[in-house]
């Protein structure tokens, strides 16, 4: 076990995080405040995919979504912010099936941000559809104007064993029963990378947050990018230009963030 | 403090999100209890990354654990492995589960009352390994030294280089791998064609085509990351060009699915498709003339040196396998025939793979083999963009020592005496144990084995475990073997124990990564490296002398030294710390580039050349005494040179095809690969595998399902001449009309003791090929009945 604080160790330095944006220094504290906002946005090469779901494993650890069970499961009440999607077409042996990790398509014109009675789901100035986990009463509405099927009620509350509870992620709260969540495109890693990257004196480039999200930094086949659509040099902003490039159910004018790279076959 | 210390501190408390000042007692608004499980004893924010390597499967990857407060809350990829560069599956994703697992054994216990009985008191160490210690050293006293027999899962590293010298000392010829049941088909063609009893390794990065024979590269494939890394090279890499891969398969899996195309094929007949390709080849003298004439023996036909002619390659291939005759067998077109071998010599390099899968039949040597000779024929051997040897790291190696003679005993598993051409046999075992045949098994110590779920005859190995005298189990979890046993050494997991790991063959040149403990031990478990020295200690001469190191740490730091100052190394360190270190922070150790066209010792095979006959196969079956008859009992159809040749001939599967009207294939998946995952939930819940993925599916096609009037997501029986097993029905239209798809591994967690098939193994007749020990696990006929009808 780790060495244990003192008690005023602990309070100096909460104290000091909530003083720290009145004793930066100008430049940083300038820096804090930074005038251009990112637009968070995500590439998925279904060409490198090799349909491992190592992103789907990787985004339940990260953001401590629990396991559901056989009995939820088999009523489709499982969790999964990254989901694996696969589709099948045509009879043996003409036979083709399509591996689609999906997480939240993030979209600009969201659906579900129109549907929640309370403002409990908004889209946040970098662009992230995000869900305040206390503010939500559990309607649903939500999973249910999202075309993507990407919003989740937690019909349970998640049961921990005292040995799960070892490994729960710090960094992100878990939800109670009653409350729909969803992806988050990891954003508490987006914060802990900014705040380091502005310690350091400078902002987040594109290097910094390419793998950022679980899913991204997981992927042993390079399937999926992150990063800012805002700046037309960025490398999602590249690959979403790609003559490969689609969106799920593009014709519902959902504009999704969320940009696929269609899958290639050999040809002569 | 100062301010940069300040900052930090900062940045931690901001960053973190998560202000835990509430946890104090005294303050009147502390909520009852903190937002995040678990989250109550971090409050310390100390929080590191440990530099280690994976170890849920044999790929050996190198991994980065965040761990705060002393528990390990994340694993990455470790972003300078060379074998999966940041990447990690789903396996390595989900190891905090296995870490964490609830039902892990806490201390060495030993068994409290009649065996099975599922009664145990917990030991001590020194008590348990002291009683171990004590009936080995009586059963070495009697001379019956050789009844010990290890049953060792791991197929590469330190631990299995330890069982090996742990018997040879002992004097027991007993130390018996998994790899008959698993990758058997290809290592024996290395073994024979290359001299080189191994798994091949590829230049993925350079080639151009590649063939599978049901390799499942993308699922179980022993480097499937690896593989993920190496196809998105292939696919995006280089721009205007595009690597192809051809699937053959009866299934069309998810590597199939993400192949450029699929070819499926008849069931078992992977051999003929390979020899149908080999004959265009030759007869279009597209073949790799330079290569073959300088590096091969037994192409053409030859003489020895008693002057009798023998068979060569070229006639037996062009005689017996023309395209019409391997389309006949294989379903697979002409045409295909024709342009598959076509694109293969337009597209050099380029490699054919085989699965262990592929070569698990009958007849799975001369498919394993014949699968390889089309790499010599395209001449891609030793060369960029082709098929390698995997080269050692210069590891120190450990003293000498000196063997008991009785390591040299026939092994009880009967590979090399009754099975002429086999390395190991462990589907054997059973029987030799329960006949006692060639002699009594004594002592048996399990690791990393769970061979009555793994292996056919589960109830088999029950009944022969409960036969042997001793029974020790390293297992960390409870599982259908350790039931059984008398002693339960419980072994670290791999996020709390330090080793070297040799990763499976992949990219040829050397590879090495460190495993570092990141966390103390949870448990009173120990790893088994240090286990078997203290046993070796307390059994005193003559093992003791040959384990001087003070531990399991001390053992894989001697070998370590061996790496300071290699050439070429990517970690170039001149002092064990200093070596440590480097390898934390690269994420591995490697030796590049791989040393291509080094002809010489090349191949280690009786010719010094690659062995399209192979001698040693000859020199086997020479000394086995009427060969004639034991082929015609074992039901060899191949005689004289033939055998000894890359050759098909038709499988044979277990059951009656009018009584078993479907043919089982029984694969390994994504996340049951090496062994089976049951116990992490984690696995058992991808969606991939839908909303039933926590049941065992019997994968039948639509069609066949219809016709048998049962609905998907039913219950039915699976029965086989050896055993039946309850599944649910799933319509997959991936599956070969008229098969069965049962994934390997899956199965009830927590164990069940009872079970009459106890896992879907065990639904498989135990065959193998009949010289080579391969386990067919192609080899089955069952019939699907409705539960309740």
């Amino acid at each position: 076990m780790a060495e244990q604080p003192s008690r005023r160790g602990v309070l100096g330095t909460i104290l000091s995080a909530l003083a720290a944006p009145f004793l930066l220094p100008g430049k940083l504290f300038a820096a804090l405040r930074s005038p251009r906002k990112p637009k968070w946005g995500m590439v998925i090469d279904l060409d490198r995919c090799t349909g491992c779901q190592s992103c789907v494993v990787a985004c339940r650890v990260e953001n401590n979504v629990p396991v559901a069970g056989p009995e939820l499961n088999e009523q489709d009440r499982a969790i999964f912010w990254m989901d694996m999607l696969t589709v099948p077409e045509g009879k043996y042996p003409d036979l083709r099936t399509q591996f689609i990790p999906v997480p939240c398509n993030h979209c600009e014109n969201a659906p579900c941000v129109k549907a929640c009675p309370v403002h409990a789901t908004y889209i946040n100035e970098e662009g992230i559809v995000a869900q305040i986990w206390g503010r939500c009463i559990g309607c649903r509405y939500c999973t249910t104007a999202c075309p993507y099927s990407r919003r989740y009620f937690n019909w349970k509350a998640p049961v921990w064993s005292e040995s799960q509870k070892q490994y729960l992620n710090p960094d992100v709260a878990t939800r109670p029963v009653g409350v729909v969540e969803k992806c988050t495109l990891c954003h508490h890693r987006i914060r802990a990378r900014r705040m380091k990257a502005r310690l350091e004196g400078r902002e987040l480039t594109d290097a910094d947050v390419r793998k950022l999200p679980a899913c991204a930094q997981s992927c042993p086949a390079d399937a999926i990018t992150f990063g800012d659509l805002n700046d037309p040099e960025s490398e999602v902003s590249l690959l979403s230009r790609s003559p490969r490039a689609f969106k799920l159910l593009e014709e519902l004018g959902t504009h999704p963030k969320l940009t696929y790279l269609r899958e290639a076959k050999w040809k002569e | 403090m100062n301010r940069r210390h300040f900052l930090k501190q900062a940045g931690a408390a901001a960053a973190g999100g998560l202000f835990l000042g509430g946890c104090d007692s005294r303050d009147p608004y502390a909520p009852e209890k903190a937002p995040v499980p678990g989250t109550d004893a971090f409050h310390t924010w100390q929080e590191k990354l440990v530099s280690s390597a994976c170890g849920q499967c044999p790929a050996g990857c190198g991994i980065r654990v965040r761990v705060v407060e002393g528990r390990a809350v994340r694993i990455d990829g470790h972003p300078g492995c060379p074998i999966n560069q940041g990447g990690l599956g789903p396996k390595g994703q989900s190891g905090l589960q296995l870490l964490y697992h609830p039902d892990r054994i806490r201390s060495p216990i030993r068994r409290d009352g009649p065996r099975g009985s599922g009664l145990w008191k917990p030991v001590s160490w020194d008590e348990a390994i002291g009683e171990i210690a004590g009936r080995l050293k009586e059963l070495r006293a009697r001379g019956d030294s050789k009844g010990l027999v290890v049953l060792d899962g791991e197929p590469r590293g330190m631990m299995p280089q330890l069982w090996d010298r742990f018997l040879l000392v002992y004097g027991s010829p007993n130390h018996v791998d998994h790899r008959s049941a698993t990758d058997g088909g290809k290592v024996l063609a290395m073994a024979y064609m290359h001299g080189v009893p191994e798994l091949p390794a590829y230049d993925w990065s350079r080639t151009r085509y590649v063939l599978g024979f049901g390799a499942s590269l993308f699922e179980s494939w022993c480097q499937s990351i690896h593989l993920a890394r190496a196809a998105t090279q292939w696919r995006r890499g280089m721009p205007g060009q595009r690597v192809k891969f051809v699937q053959v398969s009866p299934r069309f899996s998810v590597t199939a699915a993400k192949a450029d195309e699929w070819v499926p094929i008849e069931p078992g007949t992977y051999g003929a498709l390979a020899l149908g390709l080999a004959h265009v080849l030759i007869r279009d003298e597209a073949y790799d003339k330079d290569f073959v004439h300088d590096h091969t023996f037994g192409f053409d036909d030859w003489k020895d040196a008693e002057g009798r002619p023998h068979r060569g390659f070229r006639d037996l291939v062009t005689k017996d396998y023309p395209p019409e005759r391997a389309a006949q067998v294989t379903g697979v077109s002409v045409r295909t025939i024709e342009r598959l071998a076509r694109e293969m010599v337009d597209h050099r390099p380029a490699v054919s793979l085989a699965d262990g899968g592929a070569a698990a039949a009958t007849n799975g040597l001369g498919t394993a083999m014949s699968i390889h000779a089309l790499n010599a024929l395209l001449g891609n051997l030793e060369r960029p963009g082709g098929m390698l040897v995997q080269r050692a790291a210069p590891l120190a190696p450990w003293p000498a020592v000196e063997p008991d003679a009785a390591a040299k005993a026939p092994r009880v598993d009967g590979a090399g005496t009754d099975l002429p051409l086999a390395r190991g046999f462990v589907q054997g075992l059973p029987e030799a144990i329960l006949s006692g045949k060639p002699y009594p098994v004594q002592a048996l110590l399990l690791y990393r084995s769970n061979p009555v779920f793994s292996k056919p005859d589960g109830r088999k190995w029950v009944e022969a475990l409960q036969k042997i005298p001793l029974v020790v189990s390293f297992s960390p979890l409870p599982d259908e073997s350790t039931f059984w046993a008398d002693l339960v050494l419980p072994d670290h997991t791999y996020l709390e124990r330090w080793e070297i790991v040799e990763p499976v063959p992949s990219m040829g040149y050397p590879v090495l990564t460190l495993r570092e403990p990141a966390v103390k031990p949870l448990h009173d478990t120990l790893a088994s490296g240090d286990a078997l020295i203290r046993l070796a200690r307390a059994i005193g001469e003559p093992t003791a002398a040959a384990f001087p190191w003070e531990n399991y740490r001390t053992a894989c730091e001697a070998r370590l030294k061996g790496l300071l100052g290699a050439k070429n190394a990517s970690v170039a360190a001149t002092s064990p710390g200093e070596l440590r270190k480097g390898i934390e922070l690269a994420g591995g150790w490697s030796q590049q580039p791989y040393p291509f066209e080094q002809w010489d010792g090349a191949f280690a095979t009786l010719s010094k050349r690659f062995e399209f006959y192979s001698r040693t196969i000859a020199k086997r079956l020479a000394e086995v005494p009427d060969l004639e008859k034991r082929l015609e009992s074992m039901g060899v159809a191949t005689r004289g040179d033939d055998l000894c040749l890359p050759h098909w001939e038709p499988p044979r599967f277990g059951g009656d095809p009018g009584e078993y009207p479907f043919l089982l294939v029984a694969y390994r998946g994504m996340n049951h690969a090496e062994g089976g995952a049951r116990h992490i939930p984690f696995l058992r819940e991808l969606p991939a595998a839908g909303r039933h993925s926590w049941s065992e599916m019997a994968e039948i096609h639509p069609d066949d399902l219809a016709r048998l009037k049962i609905k998907e997501g039913g219950f039915v029986w699976v029965e086989s001449p050896a055993g039946r097993r309850r599944m649910m029905a799933a319509a997959s239209p991936g599956t070969r009309p008229g098969t069965v798809g049962v994934v390997l591994g899956n199965g009830a967690w927590p164990p069940a003791r009872d079970e009459q098939t106890p896992g879907a193994a065990s639904l498989l007749v135990n065959r193998s090929d009949p010289l080579a020990g391969i386990l067919a696990l192609q080899g089955t006929r069952v019939r699907v009945r409705k539960d309740g009808a």
